[in-house]
């Protein structure tokens, strides 16, 4: 693999990892109404129970 | 009134079921769904610890948390399965709750949904088409009180009655066919840890959704019901319908300020109050009337359905309690239980670290003669596995600690441990109830603040929120095991009972959690000032651990640790090894590998962030290289742990593992005065930064809803961030300058 296709990979992957890394910090410090593990709150648990709520408008 | 037919049969043979036949007596039909085939929407509720989580986790197939304390659940949960007919059933797991009152914000969340009415009047919530209330069959006459409510919701109602099996062995023996009579509702007998009664309870609900509601079940005085009839003509005038109206007008005589539901009902406030005096003009307690009314009809039930056993002496769990919750031996059996915890997890994890430890160097190896030497092989050997396999290799620690923690709860000794500290909560002026959320913090502080919302007081539930990201969290495990690892020998202590290095880890525990209590003592003597209140706490019967119940956790604790890695932790590292490896240095080629590495390493972005953050923590004793780590750990303490891995990866081409990032920081030298960067103090300076610090973004964002959200929120969260980094900042210093005056450093 030569050096420049390395560069492109590397700078490609770099750039989705801080994608990634600056849409979980938004995902969890936006201003909204429900927050906590259930609604996805980043730490992790009880993230799937949100889904599919009945009783959420 | 005329008896429908019913069916009896052991536990798990069946419901015990009315007919579908019309009922006498039915408040006015429900309006058909309009979709036939959208799902039937149930409710799960009752009393806190009778299993409805459990029962829950056995309907859907879901692994939602469960315990053996009052307490778990404070959100609620949905989950669904599907009936034989193929409809699908969507399930919700409210929170416990003794009544229909509000006192706390997680009994309110049960008590929107059951009315279907939101918190505030723009907020629609839909009601659900059967209620299914768990009731524990040891402890029916308070489990009725809720039930008796819920009965007059207008909604179909089916009971499961749960725990049969521990009623049996109690010598409480239920009539199953009597209460069915008594109920108006279907009641199915459960062991929902075991299964039992789950398929009965599945059949149950599809036919309830058949049957005409259920309804009250008992009369109330003539003055009582004239009295009342003007509030519940304003309630159903505001669209509640008339057999909710009645159940609120009467809930609402002991009820000091309407709940947030009932905002938009005119003038209510003033009709309860109409109402109350002329109660009492009729020589009736308008306070204690619904307690009254529900408690005498509840006591006819109980006469007629439950004959129990004369009791044989002291039960198990009595005789287990008269030692647990001693004055002298109950804080002494906490203390050994804590400290065999902790040493268990530095002792019997070992192997497993020691694997990963090895697969994780084995990979990189692999990769790094796989892939041609470059960025790419740098960025996936000393970025990707060098940060995530130096967090990986915890992973057994981790597993233990909830391991342990599984049993603690699930064995009902939590409970106990909320009791014997009681005493100590209420001299620093927190209501006892806040211990759950504290001791729920030491799996993470998230569930832990959420916790609080078991907490009625406003201001008791604030100062327990303030506090919960003092206890030292799962993620805090890997600093304090790296960092104990490199820099504590394992020197026996206490006759060789424990090590050094597991008195050091409960020291760090104990550190938090006496922090947490003295910092709760301010903010209940300054800004959260109130009263203390008692604390009534129910404790559950001690029982094994159900090997699933610690399988759920351990697994459940494990995948989210792992999801974390493969996710937040590894993004991280690309980004860090990105931030450590440009802009490239042309660095003179006649010098030695590692100065060379160590030069680009100074000069790249990273570098000249950390020696820009440097002069900041230097007075502690860290490096730049510390420092950085510090910041990228904001978004998980566990970032602290691959950052330095991603670190010493780009600088030195050893190998990925912890093991040889313990052995780098225990033999890294000062570049500039060749001594060693790390000491003992350095490390032991940096755990009680991290005991104090609040590096997690999941915390902030948590604590700014929790605690009111939108600016009030965001202030509290502030002051919560400001005073524990101070109080880290100021803890670390004193460690390290403090250690360097008695001469340790």
């Amino acid at each position: 693999m030569s050096e420049t296709v390395q560069t492109i990979v590397v700078l490609v992957l770099v750039l989705l990892a801080a994608l990634y890394v600056g849409r979980r910090a938004w995902a969890t410090l936006r201003p909204r109404r429900d927050a906590g593990c259930a609604s996805g709150c980043g730490c992790g648990e009880g993230a799937d129970a949100a889904k599919g709520d009945w009783a959420r408008s | 009134m005329s008896l429908p037919p019913v069916t009896a049969g052991p536990p798990g043979s069946g419901p015990v079921a009315l007919s579908p036949a019309p009922h006498a007596g039915a408040t006015a039909p429900r309006a058909p769904r309009a979709d036939a085939s959208a799902p039937l929407r149930v409710a799960l509720v009752g009393n806190p610890n009778t299993g409805k989580s459990t029962l829950f986790n056995a309907l859907t197939g879901l692994r939602q948390k469960v315990g053996n304390f009052a307490g778990v659940t404070v959100e609620r949960h949905e989950g669904s399965f599907r009936l034989a007919d193929g409809r699908r059933v969507s399930v919700l797991d409210l929170p416990g709750s003794y009544s229909l009152s509000a006192g706390s914000p997680d009994e309110a969340v049960a008590l929107e949904v059951l009315l279907g009415r939101g918190g505030d009047a723009r907020r629609s919530v839909a009601r659900p088409d059967v209620i299914v209330v768990v009731a524990d069959a040891q402890h029916l006459e308070r489990n009725l009180f809720l039930a008796s409510q819920l009965l007059e919701l207008g909604v179909p109602v089916v009971v499961a009655l749960n725990q049969i099996d521990m009623a049996a062995r109690a010598g409480i023996t239920v009539d199953v066919p009597e209460l069915v009579d008594a109920l108006g509702a279907t009641v199915v007998p459960t062991v929902a840890k075991r299964g039992q009664g789950v398929d009965a309870l599945r059949r149950a609900i599809a036919r309830a959704a058949t049957l005409p509601p259920a309804e009250r079940r008992f009369t109330l005085p003539a003055a009582a019901d004239r009295a009342l009839a003007p509030v519940q003509e304003a309630l159903v005038h505001a669209g509640f319908a008339p057999s909710a109206a009645r159940l609120e007008a009467l809930r609402l005589l002991g009820v000091a300020h309407p709940e947030s539901h009932l905002a938009d009902v005119a003038g209510l406030a003033a009709l309860v109050e109409r109402a109350r005096a002329s109660l009492r003009e009729g020589g009736l307690a308008p306070d204690r009337l619904e307690a009254d009314v529900r408690y005498a009809w509840i006591g006819g039930v109980l006469g007629r359905c439950v004959t129990r056993r004369a009791p044989a002496g002291r039960s198990a769990s009595d005789r287990i309690d008269a030692v647990v919750l001693h004055r002298v031996w109950g804080p002494v059996i906490f203390v050994a239980l804590m400290a065999l915890v902790f040493q268990g997890i530095f002792t019997w994890a070992t192997p497993l670290m020691d694997a990963i430890e090895g697969a994780v160097a084995s990979l990189g190896a692999g990769v790094a003669a796989a892939l041609p030497d470059g960025d790419l092989e740098s960025l996936v050997v000393d970025g990707v596995i060098a940060g995530v396999g130096s967090v990986l290799v915890f992973l057994p620690q981790i597993a233990l600690l909830f391991l342990f923690i599984g049993v603690l709860e699930d064995s009902g000794y939590m409970a106990r441990a909320a009791f014997l500290m009681d005493g100590l909560m209420r001299r620093v002026g927190l209501h006892g109830k806040s211990f759950i959320p504290m001791l729920s913090g030491y799996a993470c502080a998230v569930p832990g603040i959420m916790a609080a919302r078991t907490v009625e007081n406003d201001k008791d539930r604030l100062a327990t929120i303030m506090v919960v990201p003092l206890m030292s969290c799962s993620a805090r495990l890997p600093i304090y095991a790296l960092l104990i690892g490199a820099f504590v020998p394992p020197a026996a202590v206490l006759g060789g009972a424990l090590t050094l290095q597991g008195v050091t880890m409960l020291g760090m525990y104990f550190l938090g959690t006496v922090t947490a209590l003295a910092v709760a003592a301010l903010f209940k003597r300054t800004l959260l000032r109130g009263p203390v209140r008692p604390m009534i706490l129910e404790l559950p019967a001690y029982r094994w651990p159900s090997a699933r119940n610690l399988a759920i956790s351990v697994t459940g604790r494990a995948k989210l640790f792992l999801r974390r890695a493969g996710t937040v932790i590894l993004a991280l590292s690309v980004v860090l090894w990105a931030l450590a490896t440009f802009p490239k240095h042309a660095a003179d080629p006649t010098l030695p590998e590692a100065v060379r590495q160590e030069q680009q390493l100074e000069r790249s972005f990273l570098g000249r962030i950390g020696h820009a953050m440097e002069p900041a923590v230097r007075p502690l004793g860290y490096d730049w290289k510390i420092g950085v780590s510090i910041a990228a750990s904001f978004a998980a303490r566990e970032v602290f742990v691959s950052t330095m891995g991603t670190i010493y990866g780009v600088a030195d081409a050893e190998g990925a593992g912890s093991r040889a990032l313990t052995e780098r920081l225990r033999t890294e030298r000062d570049a500039r005065t060749g001594a060693l960067a790390y000491s003992p103090l350095v490390a032991v300076g940096l755990m009680v930064f991290y005991v104090y610090a609040l590096m997690c973004m999941s915390t902030v964002a948590v604590t700014v809803r929790e605690a009111g959200g939108g600016r009030v929120g965001w202030t509290w969260a502030g002051i919560q961030f400001a005073y524990m980094l101070a109080l880290a900042y100021g803890a670390a210093f004193v460690v390290y300058q403090g250690g360097r005056l008695l001469g340790l450093g």
